[in-house]
């Protein structure tokens, strides 16, 4: 027995450890670097219906354990993505879950369609959350009405997995998370970045060209850990959780609040081999706790 | 890290052991290096920095860069000692195109952007290219690189801002009188690396000249290879970069100079 394994619907995990969304291009770029087969699973950078350019440089901005970026969705689109990169994925990697991002709900809606004559995808993420984009984005997960609406609109055209990825931007995630449940989501992941900005202070101008944009890595778990807490003990789906993961100790944090299976982003930039390493951790973790799964770690908070 | 010792004021080389990086380097090319030695525990920076490769040694497995503390990251690399072990990813980018027919050749370097050049300038004496190496920094106590250069060859012209040593001005300047000259026959090559309002005189005075430079940029970069997106570029004006941008760390560091925009 695989103690990593997971299932999410009739999907199968060999680790409950995946790469997020953004953080990992569409794989070719680390497969130099990583036995992409290693990683539970690829979620692709997003794809719309048309190739986007994103947003002017700079986009990108350090601070202190965190990182902002405003890359304002750049894709390939959907139809160089199925030519270019889905093929090298389909070869090299294990399950593969495609993020959606779209302006409009039609946009996901010609993105799936597209998508569901192309064999070998798990799964979608919707990207209801990005933070980086003038039109639709953020506003389909702020809203429990739009939410259902847009996942429901999903769900009909589809067998695969769904599974709408939340803003921690909002006053009460869970009411999210139940709206896409009641929608037939089969997950939901979050967080996707939170919204935030840099100034500097020599020239009194803005970090990044878009002003604000989406904050991410270490210095956003705990804002990540009181969301995926929240929504997984208001649905029965599974919460697939991130923000801020870099090692094996963070991600169990995650299970012991209810995820079932963790994202790594940021973390990604600085070494490719963090989803495997951080599934080799929780591998010895639940040998030295004497547990048989990680389901049996699964929202074991102790209050 | 074999050793780490100031080579001018404020400036820094860095000789590590790392035989395949070695192996297989190119000039122009970067590594990638995390600058915290207990990334567990230290998360700032939390990424890992960009370097040119400056020198290499193939037999003994060594390559060297050449480097400033301006933050966080750089400051980190100052308190390395020999036998420190870093965690280094490369080599990364596409580096400089060296040229198939004898040219005459400038290597044009701003600040630390004469961290690229010895290993470029290694390569073209080992093709027997000549070329003229001109070097810009702020003062005397900052240059380096000069006898190096020399050494491999090359003519060696000197600007400081201040007018500590060589000509008072730009190194612009003294790519404005190389440019003057008779061109040989067989056709001109201009190489430079430093900051970007450097660069974009560098490709306005060579386009004014009917030339395309080699350039190699310095922008952020979130992962060096290419899943970021953080390190775009503005291609310039009328390229068709395919509705995008250039990735600084995929299709660059370095670019001709007339396909990147200098903003
Ligand atoms: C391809 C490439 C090759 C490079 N080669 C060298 C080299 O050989 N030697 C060397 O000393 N430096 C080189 N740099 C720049 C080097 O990466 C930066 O100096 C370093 O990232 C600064 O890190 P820090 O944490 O010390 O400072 P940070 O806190 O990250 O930055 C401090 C300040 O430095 C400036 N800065 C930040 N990043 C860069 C950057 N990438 N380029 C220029 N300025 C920057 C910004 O104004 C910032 O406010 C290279 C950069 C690239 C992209
Ligand atoms: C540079 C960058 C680009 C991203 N692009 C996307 C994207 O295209 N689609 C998406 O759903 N999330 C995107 N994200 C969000 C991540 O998938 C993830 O939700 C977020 O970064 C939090 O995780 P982390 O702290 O581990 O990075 C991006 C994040 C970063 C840092
Ligand atoms: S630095 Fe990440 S894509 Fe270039």
């Amino acid at each position: 027995m695989n103690p990593l394994q997971i299932h999410i619907g009739r999907v199968e995990f060999a680790t409950p450890v995946f790469v997020a969304s953004g953080t990992f291009g569409y794989g070719q770029e680390a497969a130099e670097l990583v036995d992409l087969r290693t990683i539970g699973a690829i979620v692709t950078k997003s794809i719309g219906a048309t190739p986007r350019a994103g947003n002017p440089p700079p986009r990108l901005c350090e601070t202190p354990a965190g990182l902002l970026n405003s890359i304002g969705l750049q894709n390939v689109g959907v139809h160089s993505f199925v030519t270019e990169k889905l093929p090298f994925l389909r070869a090299h990697a294990g399950v593969i879950i495609v993020n959606v991002a779209g302006r409009t709900l039609e946009e996901y809606q010609e993105v799936v369609t597209v998508l569901e004559e192309q064999e070998g995808i798990a799964g979608y993420e919707l990207n209801f959350s990005c933070p980086n984009v003038k039109e639709g984005g953020l506003e389909f997960s702020q809203k429990p009405a739009v939410t259902a609406a847009a996942t429901a609109a999903i769900r009909r055209l589809t067998q695969r997995l769904v599974i709408p990825k939340l803003t921690p931007n909002v006053t009460r995630v869970s009411e999210i998370a139940q709206a896409a449940e009641a929608a037939g989501a089969d997950a939901v992941s979050l967080i996707n970045t939170v919204t935030g900005m840099a100034v500097d202070i020599e020239t009194w101008r803005p970090r990044l060209n878009t002003v604000v944009g989406g904050y991410s890595g270490p210095a956003i778990k705990p804002i990540a850990l009181a969301k995926v807490y929240e929504a997984a003990n208001a649905v029965r789906i599974p919460v697939i959780g991130m923000g801020g993961i870099r090692t094996w100790q963070d991600a169990v944090e995650f299970f012991l609040v209810g995820a079932t299976a963790v994202q790594i982003g940021t973390a990604n930039f600085v070494d490719p081999r963090s989803a495997v390493q951080v599934a080799e951790g929780l591998r010895a973790y639940l040998a030295a706790k004497g547990l048989g799964s990680i389901a049996a770690l699964r929202g074991r908070l102790q209050r | 890290m074999i050793a780490n010792h100031e080579v001018a004021r404020g400036i820094f080389l860095m000789r590590l052991h790392a035989p395949a990086i070695a192996a297989v380097v190119q000039p122009g090319q970067f590594v990638n290096i995390q600058t915290q030695t207990r990334p567990v525990e230290q998360l700032i920076p939390l990424l890992r920095r960009p370097f040119s490769v400056c020198q290499v040694d193939r037999q003994q497995g060594h390559f060297t860069i050449l480097w400033k503390a301006i933050g966080p990251g750089t400051r980190l690399l100052a308190s390395h000692r020999a036998g420190t072990v870093l965690s280094v990813l490369g080599p990364l980018g596409r580096g400089f195109r060296l040229p198939e027919h004898a040219s005459s050749i400038a290597l044009v370097a701003g600040g630390l952007g004469i961290a690229p050049m010895p290993m470029l300038a290694a390569a073209l004496q080992q093709r027997g290219f000549s070329f003229e190496a001109l070097i810009g920094c702020r003062t005397a106590a900052e240059l380096w690189g000069a006898e190096e250069l020399q050494r491999l060859g090359g003519r060696v012209a000197v600007a400081t801002d201040d007018g500590s040593a060589g000509h008072h001005g730009f190194v612009t300047a003294l790519l404005q009188h190389w440019l003057a000259q008779p061109a040989t026959a067989t056709g001109r090559q201009v190489y430079a690396c430093g900051p970007m309002a450097m660069l974009a005189a560098v490709a306005e005075r060579c386009r004014a000249a009917n030339l395309v430079a080699q350039v190699a940029v310095e922008t952020i970069m979130g992962c060096g290879f290419g899943i970021c997106m953080g390190c775009n570029l503005e291609p310039a004006q009328g390229v068709q970069q395919f509705g995008r941008y250039w990735l600084a760390c995929l299709d660059g560091p370095v670019f001709d100079s007339d396909r990147i925009r200098y903003s």
